[in-house]
C-alpha cells in the first residue's frame, strides 16, 4: 500500500504482543497483494488487464461489493474508478456465484487509493480485538488512525494534525485526512470529471469505522464545497472537519 | 565489527594499552550506600570563595548533610560573598589555619591551579577529605604524587571533574564502552568562545591575583581550565591511554600581555591509532563547545546528551508515543496529514541518551563528595580518571610549548 502501518497496543504478554504484530503484519501484506493494482499478478492488476471474468478472493470480492455501495451513497464522488477514462457506471460487474468480476469495458481502471488503508484498518483492529486486545493506537501513514479503546494514562486517545494543530479525540473510533500531499501534488481525483479535484485545505472525517472516515474523506474532497454537506447526511455519526 | 569481536579486540590490547577498569569506573559514583549516610552531616571547609567557590557554595546551600563551616580566601571581596551565602561559617585568609580548625571535616579547593597541589597535600597531611578543583596540579610530577598521596592517605579525594557525575555522560560513556555503538573511531573536543577570558580588576595590583587564568606563573590556560574535563571522557571511551601527544597554540587575537595561548590545537594519538583532538579559539563562538565520540556506527554527542546513528532510525509517530506513555504522559503527538511519504533525507535530530537529565554533574559531584565524606569510603576509580584528565591537559600543554611529537611518559601511568 506504500505506506507503514504502526501499531501501539496494550498487552502484558511480550510473546502475545510479538505474535500479534507478526500476525497484523501478515494480514496487511495479504491485503495489500490483493488490492495493489502495482503488483503484477495481484487480483487487481489482472482484473484492470483482463477484458473478462476474474477470479477473485473473498476480501477483494467483498471489497469490490461495498465500493459500488459507498459509490452510489457518496453521490459518486467515491469511486474505485475515478481514474478510469470511461465515465459510464457501474464501472465493473459481480459474479457473486463464482466469485468473480470483470471490468465493463477496455476503459476502466480500479486503483484501491482511498479505500485499501481504511479496509486493512479494520481488519488489524478486529485481529486485537478477538485477541482481547482493548487499548490501541492504529497508524496507517498518518492519514488514517484508529483508537481503540483509551490511553494508559488518559481517557482517550488524543492526535493533533501536523498542519493547523487541530485534535482528533479518538476512543473506539477514528479518523481519515484527505488533501494534496505534502509534496503539494493533488492525487484525489474527481470521477466526474476525471481529472484533479480543485486543490484545496485537507478534509478529515472522524467516526466509528476507519473504513468509512477514509473513504468519506476521499469522497468529501473531491466533491465540491456545495455537495459536501449532502454526502456527510447520509452518514450517521460521522463528521467532516476542514483545513484552513 | 560486531560487539562481541570489538570487545575481544579491546581485551587483545593487553596491559600495555588497556589501562582503565574494565567496569565503568563513573558508577562508582554512586556507589557510596546512601543508608550508610543518613542523618549524617559533613563539615565543609571552602578554600578559595571566588567564582567558582561561589557555585560551589551555592550548590552546598542544597545539600542536607553538608554544613559549611569554614570559609578561607585572601581576597577581602570574595570571602565577604561566600560568608554572605554562610553567614556562620568561620572566616580565614590563610588557609593552613582553616586546615587546623578540627570542625573542618573536609575541604574544597578552589584556588588558581599553582596552588592546588600545595594546598592539596597539606590536607591530605591535616587528614582532611579533600575536593580540589580541576586541573589537578600544574605539573606531572605534582599531579603523581598528589594521586599517590591521595591514595594512601586514607581519606576521601576528589578532583572536579563534574562530568564523571553527569548522568547523560555516565549513560553515553557506558553505552560506548559496552561497544554498542562499534568500536570508537576518534574523538572530538572544542571549546570556542568568542570574549578576552578576564575578569573585572578593582585596581592593576589585582590584576595577576584575578586573572591568574591568563599567566603562565598560575595556569596552563586553555589545556588546563578547559581541555581536562574533556580529554577524560576519550580515555574512557576508548579505554587507552594515548601514546603521542602532538600540537600548536599561540596567541593570535587577544595579544593583552598574556601569557597563556588562545588559540590551541592538540591531538593525541591511542595505540589503537585512534585520535583524539582537542581544540580551542577564544575569538570565535559558532562551534561552541563539543565533545563527540565517533563510533563506527554512530555519534555521540555528550554534552546533548544525543546519538547519532549512521543509519538514522525511521523516525515514526508511535516510536514517539512510545516514549511519552514509557515516562507517563498522556500526550498529544502531532502526526495527522493528508499522506505518508517515506524518509529520504537523513534525520539529523538525533536520538536522546538522557533526556530526563540535566545540568553538568556539578551538584551529583558535591553531594557524591559530601556522601563519601560521611562514609568515609573513597569511589572507586574517580581519582584515576581525574588524574589521567589532568596529565593529558599537561602533555598537551608541554607539546606545544615544546613543538615537539612527545610520547606518554610511562612514569605517569598508575593502576
Amino acid at each position: 500500500m506504500h505506506s507503514r502501518l504502526e501499531l501501539l497496543f496494550v498487552c502484558p504478554d511480550a510473546v502475545k504482543s510479538r505474535r500479534l504484530c507478526e500476525k497484523a503484519e501478515q494480514l496487511v501484506n495479504s491485503e495489500s497483494s490483493e488490492f495493489d493494482r502495482h503488483v503484477p499478478d495481484s487480483p487487481t492488476a489482472r482484473l484492470n488487464c483482463s477484458s473478462g471474468r476474474v477470479a477473485l478472493g473473498e476480501d477483494l470480492f467483498f471489497a469490490l461489493e461495498l465500493c459500488e455501495k459507498f459509490r452510489s451513497l457518496t453521490r459518486g464522488y467515491f469511486d474505485v474508478a475515478a481514474l478510469s477514462t470511461d465515465k459510464a457506471r457501474p464501472a465493473y460487474r459481480l459474479f457473486p456465484e463464482s466469485h468473480e468480476a470483470a471490468l465493463a469495458g477496455s476503459g476502466y481502471l480500479l486503483d484501491f487509493g482511498g479505500f485499501a488503508k481504511g479496509f486493512a484498518l479494520e481488519s488489524v483492529r478486529n485481529l486485537l480485538a478477538g485477541e482481547g486486545i482493548a487499548d490501541a493506537l492504529l497508524n496507517f501513514g498518518n492519514s488514517s488512525v484508529v483508537g481503540m479503546g483509551k490511553h494508559p494514562f488518559g481517557s482517550c486517545w488524543r492526535v493533533r494534525s501536523e498542519e493547523g494543530g487541530r485534535t482528533f479525540v479518538l476512543n473506539d473510533s477514528a479518523f481519515s485526512i484527505s488533501g494534496p500531499s505534502r509534496s503539494g501534488k493533488n492525487h484525489i481525483m474527481d470521477p466526474h470529471s476525471s481529472a484533479p479535484a480543485p486543490a484545496g485545505p485537507w478534509v478529515a472525517v472522524s467516526g466509528r469505522s476507519a473504513l468509512l472516515c477514509e473513504i468519506l474523506s476521499t469522497a468529501v474532497y473531491a466533491a465540491p464545497i456545495g455537495e459536501r454537506d449532502r454526502i456527510m447526511e447520509s452518514f450517521e455519526g460521522y463528521t467532516a472537519t476542514y483545513g484552513s | 565489527m560486531d560487539r562481541r569481536s570489538f570487545l575481544g579486540k579491546v581485551g587483545e590490547l593487553g596491559a600495555a594499552g588497556v589501562v582503565l577498569s574494565a567496569l565503568p569506573v563513573v558508577e562508582a559514583c554512586s556507589s557510596v550506600k546512601k543508608e550508610a549516610v543518613s542523618g549524617e552531616k559533613v563539615r565543609i571547609g571552602l578554600i578559595g570563595s571566588g567564582s567558582r567557590g561561589q557555585f560551589h557554595l551555592a550548590n552546598l546551600q542544597q545539600i542536607g548533610n553538608a554544613e559549611v563551616v569554614a570559609l578561607c580566601d585572601i581576597y577581602r571581596p570574595h570571602l565577604e560573598k561566600g560568608l554572605e551565602m554562610f553567614p556562620h561559617a568561620k572566616p580565614y585568609t590563610d588557609y593552613r589555619a582553616l586546615l587546623e580548625d578540627r570542625d573542618v571535616d573536609g575541604v574544597i579547593i578552589a584556588t588558581p591551579l599553582s596552588e592546588h597541589y600545595r594546598m592539596a597535600m597539606d590536607a591530605i597531611s591535616a587528614g582532611k577529605h579533600v575536593l580540589c578543583e580541576k586541573a589537578m596540579a600544574y605539573t606531572l610530577d605534582e599531579c603523581l604524587e598528589m594521586y599517590r598521596s591521595a591514595q594512601s592517605g586514607g581519606k576521601v579525594f576528589f578532583i572536579g571533574q563534574q562530568r564523571l557525575f553527569d548522568p547523560k555522560y555516565k549513560k553515553a560513556l557506558e553505552s560506548v564502552r559496552s561497544g554498542e555503538y562499534g568500536p570508537v573511531v576518534n574523538v572530538r573536543n572544542y571549546w570556542f568562545r568568542n570574549a578576552d577570558w578576564r575578569r573585572p580588576v578593582p585596581s592593576p595590583e589585582y590584576e595577576r591575583l584575578i586573572n591568574w587564568r591568563l599567566y603562565r606563573e598560575y595556569s596552563r590556560g586553555l589545556m588546563t581550565e578547559l581541555a581536562c574535563h574533556q580529554l577524560q571522557n576519550g580515555i574512557f571511551a576508548t579505554n587507552e591511554l594515548p601514546c603521542k601527544v602532538m600540537g600548536s597554540g599561540d596567541t593570535i587575537f587577544w595579544k593583552d600581555g598574556r601569557e597563556v595561548f588562545d588559540n590551541v590545537c592538540v591531538i593525541y594519538t591511542f595505540p589503537s591509532g585512534v585520535n583524539m583532538t582537542f581544540e580551542s579559539v577564544i575569538s570565535n563562538k559558532h562551534f561552541g563547545m563539543g565533545e563527540q565520540i565517533l563510533c563506527k556506527d554512530g555519534t555521540v554527542d555528550l554534552p546533548n546528551g544525543r546519538y547519532y546513528p549512521e543509519v538514522p532510525p525511521k523516525k515514526t509517530a508511535i516510536r514517539q508515543l512510545l516514549g511519552e506513555i514509557e515516562k507517563g504522559v498522556f500526550s498529544n503527538p502531532a502526526f495527522a496529514g493528508t499522506s505518508w511519504a517515506p524518509e529520504t533525507a537523513e534525520d539529523t535530530s538525533g536520538v536522546p541518551i538522557m533526556p530526563e537529565a540535566s545540568g553538568d554533574g556539578s551538584m551529583e559531584m558535591m553531594q557524591a563528595f559530601c556522601d563519601a565524606c560521611i562514609s568515609g569510603v573513597q569511589p572507586e576509580g574517580v581519582l584515576r580518571q581525574a588524574y589521567y584528565g589532568s596529565i593529558l591537559s599537561i602533555l598537551g600543554d608541554e607539546a606545544m610549548l615544546q613543538n615537539k611529537i612527545l610520547e606518554f611518559p610511562e612514569k605517569y601511568r598508575v593502576d
